[in-house]
């Protein structure tokens, strides 16, 4: 079997701005793909296009050998590729399982007009369990917006899951998290990937290292390095980067 | 404009609620004629009752700021006017022909407005309200401009041999109560389905519904639609109660009512256009029958808007259930885990 998600040549550019620059990336079924690189490298960028919630300006995206180059981002979300967002997305009014449910009812079904989504027993149930892997069945029935910067966080993933991904983009996952969320975070993340392709993009060295097999370092747009944590650690290039940014 | 609406669960079921809703709807609709000093505005509060049902289709339950309904309320109005003239005034016919002419408008004009979001989606749909009000002045020949439509005949539901004239308020008020009722229930039925719970994500949070799947833009289209079809069978049936097709069904003015009642009463709870009618055509009643007031009656119903939005800015009866909520103490209302 061949690279679940396939990139050739993609760019994104923002007027004379080459955000991501011709990149080559191939996903392998199963994989946790770290994405690194200095403020502004381009990561953010990658995975909108990834997720199609922003369209390339060259390039093609191949998801499981078919072309889904400019598909829009609720099509790509349906085929199975979903992310999750920098700055935390949820329905704040709705309660925490309201949220999780609307997304297992299926937007496929949105044409229904008429069968009341609360009387659907196996569409509860599962929500019901999304909400319990992530911790949240307690606050089940509290609305979305009095949960901590860190259960929202955990219920936005609920709500990807909720889609059954094959592949999972998730945009610094741990961000503003206090150091016991992020702890239960990459373990909740780890039981995730089991199942599914997961990249990640993070700036906290110690979670990509942890969780990744592979990392992609992006340099203004561009691929720097690639390899194993190890390998990474390594590299003098790779230092020499993050070094030079610490500097300026 | 920030849009308020009541954080009630999506679906606040409980075991009574099914049979008590309807019930306590029925009992209203009977009795509001009984109680008000006539029939022509218990009648005259339905209508706007069903105006607002279907703006807040589109604002409260979506989260779009449409300040050109009017233009389906006019074209309604129109619509049956027209057809009572020169075809039929048969209510069979009239009514469903602008509930027609409505959706079609609610498509073509949502198609155009929902490229743009926030402000420029609202400018965008007064524009459109302006311009089908510049065309029907100005189209005297059809749209009689100016004087708008006269003459026209009573409007009677004809099936086979059978037919019964809305020759009374009484008549009309039948109608509308019979409507109102049905479109109440349905839209409580709606709210609940995947399409409803659907737009309510949508008004919560547009990115976040489009990331897990939901194709953003065609819902927010048929939301527009419905909503325009049920405004455009308000002004139908405002046509079957004046007897009478003025041009300011399209002004701007009739926008702003629906926005008025949809706020004042509550934006995103059900009852909320119901309570904010009966607010608004009960002020607007009052207060012009006192000879110091008369025609500045807008500026009082505009004074009360202001303090109702500050003092209570989820609306009457978005409070209420404010209220009510807290009582309960945040009990856990979702009814499906009852089955």
């Amino acid at each position: 079997m061949g690279p679940v998600l396939l990139t050739e040549r993609l760019s994104r550019r923002f007027g004379s701005l080459a955000a991501v620059d011709e990149v080559d990336l191939a996903l392998q079924p199963g994989e946790i793909r770290g994405i690194i690189g200095p403020n502004g490298a381009g990561k953010s960028t990658l995975l909108r296009l990834l997720a199609g919630e922003i369209r390339p300006s060259a390039g093609r995206i191949l998801y499981r050998g078919q072309d889904v180059t400019g598909r829009p981002m609720y099509d790509l979300a349906r085929r199975g590729i979903v992310k999750s967002f920098q700055i935390t997305q949820v329905f704040p009014n709705l309660t925490c399982l309201e949220n999780v449910r609307v997304v297992v009812q299926g937007p496929g079904r949105a044409w229904n007009f008429w069968q009341p989504v609360d009387l659907d027993r196996s569409t509860l149930e599962r929500a019901q369990a999304l909400l319990a892997q992530v911790g949240l069945y307690g606050k089940r029935d509290l609305p979305a917006h009095a949960l901590s910067h860190g259960e929202q966080r955990h219920l936005e993933l609920a709500m990807a899951l909720a889609t059954d991904p094959e592949v999972l983009l998730l945009d610094e996952p741990t961000a503003g998290m206090s150091a016991e969320e992020i702890q239960s975070t990459m373990k909740l993340l780890q039981e995730v990937a089991r199942e599914r392709t997961v990249v990640i993009v993070e700036h906290k060295m110690p979670v990509i290292m942890n969780l990744c097999q592979r990392i992609t370092v992006l340099h203004f747009g561009r691929i720097l390095a690639e390899g194993t944590p190890e390998e990474i650690q390594a590299s003098e290039e790779v230092q020499a980067v993050y070094l030079g940014r610490a500097r300026g | 404009m920030e849009l308020k609406v009541s954080s009630q669960p999506l679906t606040a079921r409980r075991p009574l609620e099914a049979v008590f809703f309807p019930v306590a709807l029925a009992a209203f609709l009977v009795l509001l004629p009984v109680v008000l000093p006539y029939e022509a505005l218990a009648a005259q509060i339905l209508v706007y009752a069903l105006y607002g049902l279907g703006y807040n289709l589109l604002f409260g339950y979506t989260g779009l700021l449409s300040f050109g309904h009017a233009a389906f309320f006019g074209l309604g109005s129109y619509t049956a006017g027209l057809l009572a003239r020169k075809l039929t005034a048969n209510v069979l016919w009239t009514l469903p022909a602008a509930i027609g002419v409505g959706a079609v408008g609610g498509a073509v004009v949502g198609f155009f407005c929902l490229r743009r979001r926030g402000d420029y989606f609202s400018l965008m749909t007064l524009a459109f309200g302006q311009l089908l009000y510049f065309i029907a002045h100005q189209w005297r020949e059809v749209t009689g401009g100016d004087d708008g439509l006269r003459g026209i005949p009573v409007a009677h539901v004809q099936v086979g041999p059978w037919a019964y004239g809305l020759e009374s308020s009484r008549d009309v008020y039948l109608l509308l109560a019979l409507l109102t009722f049905g479109a109440f229930l349905g839209f409580r039925r709606l709210l609940r389905s995947p399409f409803g719970t659907a737009l309510q994500a949508i008004r919560e949070n547009e990115l976040r519904a489009e990331a897990v799947g939901y194709d953003t833009f065609r819902l927010k289209l048929w939301a527009f639609v419905l909503s325009a079809a049920v405004s455009s069978a308000a002004g139908a049936l405002n046509v079957y109660l004046l007897k009478f097709v003025g041009l300011n069904s399209l002004h701007w003015t009739t926008s702003g009512y629906a926005v008025l009642i949809t706020i004042l009463g509550g934006a995103g709870t059900l009852l909320g256009p119901l309570v904010g009618a009966l607010a608004f055509v009960g002020l607007q009643d009052v207060l012009s029958a006192i000879p110091a007031i008369v025609d500045r009656w807008p500026f009082f119903v505009g004074l009360l808007f202001i303090v109702c939005v500050l003092v209570f800015p989820y609306g009457i009866w978005g409070t209420v259930e404010r209220v009510q909520a807290r009582f309960r103490k945040q009990a856990p209302a979702l009814g499906g885990s009852e089955g």
